[in-house]
């Protein structure tokens, strides 16, 4: 059995399959002699879909896609493909795929109640143009918003980032990898002061143990669960453990299942430290040399309105606990505090504040986390033996406390979507770093992405709200400046007050402080939670939405203006994937019709902004910064005449294409790069330059010598790269971070973590600063203690299910691409309702029944299924979120982690009725 | 049928692989007949009734061979609309004589049979959309997630069918996969 599944990941690779497109299956097969395929012409690309980054081949003829297959070249897949892998090129080929701009209009003009009739594209961006400029004069720079995506390509996020803050000095642009990966984020900057995981996949060939948290990894990192499959079959002292909410199907590999109770995650943490303290495993040395402890405040309430203005009745208690909430039993002994004790939660607008403790406390904060009390707490299946259930517990510490066995951590969007996301990667991070068991080969906490560039182009580039490239942030005056210097910015260009998160830029539509957003490479409109609200702001208030999209999905339907965009295959590309390789792809086809690439609609709409237009003075409500007037940007207009800026140059001219830019990057470029494929991007603009190749190294010099260096955009076209992990060094990638063997940036020690983010902190004990001075912590990381906090909607007597959400492995999001594709759709047709058969059977229910399921926001219809994938305890139902016709975020609750403002899709109450 | 056959022959429809599938398309049947009714779904047996079978299936998954094919009129299950439940509403409905649904044996439709060749899972691309479609458990997984399929176990339901994004899965007549 070794044997075989060894030979399925290495010598089954030359016959990995390939799909074909366009034309069915059957006549492609008949065709598909070595003689048809000898004129097709192959070459490397980019899965469109998770994280993973699997590689593919791609081969084309004649301007079409001929088929694609798993790359046996690409280290991650080894030439396997998932399913939706497989089908990268057909999702392109949909019958109502986009090809042209379309406005709403009532005889000739704009109308928001107006049906869409296609338009060109000069009546699109002068449309675009009359509402970006008014709302700008009415609201300032914070009246405009876009977006952004975790799916663009590097260009595309740096153009929309760049765009934004240093052309419309506004920092609202935020990607939905929000609601993905926000909270490993706000861990890793609060951890070790630098983003990005420390080790990589070749963990998984490493290890001893892989142990998933809120991850399913058969369904959505199929290619890299196939690797802990084969390292499980081929490794006797290789274990799983799959700890989830509800039995899924890493449970048919994997050695244990611990099914929670949702949030209890943070109680089963803090036992597993509490064995390794109390069995005195420590690695102290390790902890010593490398470590401090800390910890910050628990009353962070819940990321909701602090608001009831906007609720509607059935919403406004659950919204209430957002100030005050009653501690639970379970909620006191974890936090040692009284049940019952009400909490005013003072620190909603501080939740990332921390500060340093002794060891004396941080193990006094674990005492209470006893094997009894989080047993009790955290058994999520109602079924299941307590005895049992500490077995378990119990095996699990001992894997995490054996001295002997290599440990990764795996998760996802459980510990992500969560209201206390951070706290829960973080305390993942302190088991490993009280072990001593992180940076090394087969140990660590790894950090899994969902999406193809979270970590390339949304975190690297920095499309959020608050930041800048290469973990700069927007409130650091140093890291303006130096953003300032390379974008060549007057200084004080560069907006200081933190954007609108993706969430808050909803919020703000439904307040009317925004009104011109701009939806690229993401459909929020179906992917944020309590949507009712959202749409209703967008559709019946004052503003205009645009959505670019390669088909009409609910953003686009929602929007006022939807834009024809070029999908994967149709433009030149680079996506940063979860274990930091950058990998890029050329334009393979042109897109259909009138499609352009995004980063083309953003360059092109710069055309339409004049300097004096937007770097006169601005009015930015509630901005208060050191060097600035209270609520206002400076006027820079004279400095930037100063430096040879003329106002009536446009930001096209200033941001992108700069006569350095058309010196430096031509286009047409050099064959060893291009290999004879064309640029629709390049072509269109006509004015000579590569924009892809020249944003790139603009990018790029933003991290290069601070340990985000990448490589150069030739080397990574060469025929022998597949992707590099960056920091990339003397042309050398690196493989664990903060390692002395193998990261070029440690200079002292065996182990360094040399991030710079939050390393000087107060001193305290576990309940408040005692000592104000702040102490530096060059070089090491934080182990937090975080305490167990309930979830702020849970099941009663009118909601008795919790319900979780997520993905398929057949579909991706919310399944614009793939539910066009008619194989996928086969497959999986339509969203159903995973419930336990018990719960079924009490509810008069059978398999295939439509129910109703409500919340107090909103309800959908789906059909109920007990013996799928998914395998739920009593009490909680799955609904996956892909089906547009099972608009399930119209139920769920938009409570984020108060400090990474990511929405908790996990947990919240429903109803469930026949229907 | 014969002259389906034959104006196959004199085309020169047979000396191709398409053409022969197509002629096989016109002379054999589309799947296997509706439970209870099964042997009795001939030429001969059913009557040219109004279809009252294909009305009455709750699934929608009876119908009928289209005109100018050998079995015109005469119904078959199309898995690609759902699978049979044995609710037996087909039989009741059925005119001819001796056809009787009975609640105690569901007879067995047929066997499912796997095409490798168009599988996923067994060409290096990981698929699971079988998987949990079969409630009888007569699709199983080796250690490389490849299905097979236990005929032992296997009712014919046609479950399994739709879900298969590759169309690789077809429901054969029992008598013909021995």
């Amino acid at each position: 059995m070794k044997q075989t599944r060894r030979e399925f990941l290495k010598a089954n690779v030359a016959a990995a399959t390939a799909a074909t497109v366009g034309i069915p299956l059957t006549q492609v097969q008949a065709a598909a002699g070595a003689e048809a395929e000898k004129d097709w012409q192959w070459d490397k690309g980019v899965c469109r879909f998770c994280g993973t980054g699997c590689g593919i081949m791609v081969a084309t003829k004649d301007g079409k896609i001929m088929a694609t297959k798993g790359d046996p070249d690409a280290p991650v897949n080894r030439g396997l493909n998932c399913i939706k892998g497989y089908f990268n090129a057909k999702i392109m080929y949909g019958k109502d795929r986009l090809t042209q701009p379309l406005l709403r209009m009532t005889n000739g003009k704009f109308d928001k109640k107006g049906k869409f009739q296609p338009v060109s594209w000069e009546r699109a961006f002068d449309e675009m143009e009359k509402h970006a400029k008014s709302a700008l004069k009415e609201l300032g720079p914070h009246g405009v918003a876009i977006f952004g995506s975790g799916q663009y390509t590097v260009h595309e996020g740096y153009a929309s980032a760049k765009f934004m803050k240093a052309g419309l000095r506004s920092n609202n642009i935020d990607p939905n990898a929000r609601h993905c990966m926000a909270s490993a984020v706000a861990a890793f900057i609060q951890t070790f002061g630098i983003d990005e995981p420390a080790g990589n996949y070749d963990d998984i060939e490493y290890t001893d143990t892989a142990v998933l948290w809120g991850a399913n990894m058969t369904e959505m990192h199929p290619i890299l669960w196939a690797r802990i499959a084969d390292r499980r079959l081929a490794h006797d002292k290789m274990r799983i453990v799959n700890l989830t909410t509800l039995k899924n199907m890493p449970s048919e590999l994997a050695d244990m299942t611990i099914v929670f109770k949702p949030s209890t995650d943070l109680a089963i943490q803090n036992y597993i430290a509490r064995e390794i303290v109390t069995r005195d495993v420590v690695d102290h040395d390790y902890v010593k040399k490398h470590c401090v402890f800390a910890t910050g405040p628990y009353d962070i309430g819940y990321g909701m309105r602090g608001t009831s203005k906007y609720a509607n009745p059935a919403e406004k208690d659950t919204q209430a606990k957002e100030l005050k909430v009653k501690l639970d039993k379970y909620e006191a002994i974890g936090q040692r505090r009284k049940e019952g004790e009400v909490v005013e939660q003072k620190n909603r607008g501080k939740a990332g504040k921390h500060w340093m403790i002794s060891f004396e406390d941080f193990k006094k904060g674990v005492e209470p986390y006893t094997l009894d009390y989080v047993a009790e707490l955290a058994k999520g299946d109602v079924d299941e033996p307590i005895e049992e259930f500490k077995k378990k517990l119990k095996q699990l510490a001992d894997y995490y406390c054996d001295k002997n066995r290599k440990i990764v951590s795996y998760w996802t969007m459980g510990f992500n979507q969560h209201q206390r996301g951070t706290w829960v990667n973080e305390q993942c991070y302190m088991n490993h770093l009280l072990m001593g068991k992180q940076c090394k080969p087969g140990n660590g906490a790894f950090s899994l992405t969902g999406q193809p560039s979270a970590c390339g182009t949304a975190r690297e580039v920095g499309t959020f709200a608050h930041r800048l490239p290469a973990d700069l942030v927007v409130f650091k005056k140093k890291h303006r400046d130096f953003s300032e210097k390379i974008w060549k910015l007057p200084e004080n260009t560069l907006n200081p007050k933190v954007g609108s998160h993706i969430v808050k830029i909803m919020r703000d539509l439904e307040d009317g402080k925004i009104k011109f957003a701009w939806v690229q490479v993401n459909n929020p409109f179906q992917a944020t939670a309590n949507a009712n609200h959202w749409i209703k702001a967008a559709r019946e208030m004052d503003n205009f939405i645009v959505c670019s999209d390669g088909y009409p999905g609910i953003s686009a339907k929602v929007a006022d203006l939807i834009l024809p965009a070029a999908m994967i295959l149709e433009k030149w590309g680079a996506y940063g994937n979860a274990e930091r390789r950058t990998q890029v792809w050329r334009q393979q086809v042109a897109p259909p019709g009138e499609a352009m690439g995004d980063t083309w609609q953003v360059l092109e709409f710069s055309k339409r902004f004049k300097l004096k237009e937007v770097w006169g003075e601005q009015k930015v409500p509630g901005l208060k910064a050191k060097g600035f007037e209270d609520g206002k940007l400076p006027s820079v207009l004279e400095a930037a005449k100063k430096m040879g800026y003329d106002p009536e140059q446009t930001l096209y001219e200033v941001l992108f294409a700069t006569p350095e830019n058309k010196k430096k990057y031509p286009w047409p470029a050099d064959k060893s790069v291009t290999k004879g494929h064309a640029n629709h991007i390049a072509e269109k603009l006509g004015d000579g330059w590569f924009p892809e190749h020249a944003l790139f190294e603009e990018y790029a010099s933003f991290g290069r010598g601070h340990a985000h260096d990448l490589d150069k955009f030739e080397r990574y076209y060469d025929d022998d790269v597949r992707g590099l992990r960056w920091p990339v060094v003397n042309g050398k990638e690196t493989l664990w971070r903060f390692n002395a063997k193998y990261d070029p940036y440690v200079k002292n020690g065996d182990f360094e973590y040399y991030g710079k983010a939050l390393k000087a902190l107060p001193s305290g004990d576990l309940d408040k600063i005692t000592n104000k001075e702040k102490t530096k912590l060059t070089g090491k990381a934080k182990i937090f203690f975080r305490p167990y906090a309930a979830p702020v909607e849970q099941p009663d007597k009118n909601y008795p299910f919790w319900l979780v959400t997520g993905r398929v492995l057949e579909h991706w999001h919310s399944g614009t691409m793939t539910r066009r594709v008619p194989e996928l759709n086969r497959a999986v047709p339509a969203a159903l309702v995973a419930m336990n058969p018990e719960d079924a059977k009490r509810f008069g229910l059978q398999d295939n029944d439509l129910v109703e399921v409500a919340s107090r926001r909103g309800k959908i219809r789906a059909r109920v299924e007990t013996r799928g994938r998914n395998h739920p305890a009593k009490g909680v139902i799955y609904v996956p979120w892909f089906d547009e016709g099972v608009f399930i975020n119209k139920v769920t609750l938009d409570a984020t982690c108060p400090i990474s403002k990511e929405t908790d899709y996990k947990k919240c109450a429903v109803k469930v009725t026949k229907v | 049928m014969v002259d389906n056959a034959r104006r196959g022959f004199l085309t020169g429809a047979f000396l191709t692989a398409e053409g022969r599938e197509e002629i096989d398309r016109q002379v054999k049947p589309a799947g296997v007949a509706p439970p209870w009714i099964g042997g009795r779904c001939t030429a001969d047996a059913c009557t040219d009734c109004e279809g009252f079978c294909v009305s009455a299936c709750e699934v929608g998954i009876v119908v009928r061979h289209e005109a100018g094919h050998a079995y015109a009129g005469i119904p078959w299950l199309d898995f690609a609309a759902g699978a049979c439940t044995w609710c037996g509403a087909c039989a009741e409905a059925c005119p001819i004589e001796g056809v009787a649904y009975s609640e105690q044996a569901r007879p067995k439709l047929g066997n499912a049979v796997l095409d490798g060749d168009q599988c996923f899972a067994w060409k290096s691309v990981v698929c699971v959309s079988c998987r949990f479609a079969c409630s009888d458990k007569a699709i199983v997984v080796d250690a490389l997630n490849r299905p097979s399929i236990l005929d032992a176990a296997c009712t014919g339901c046609g479950a399994c069918v739709a879900v298969c994004p590759q169309e690789a899965i077809d429901i054969a007549p029992a008598n013909q996969t021995a």
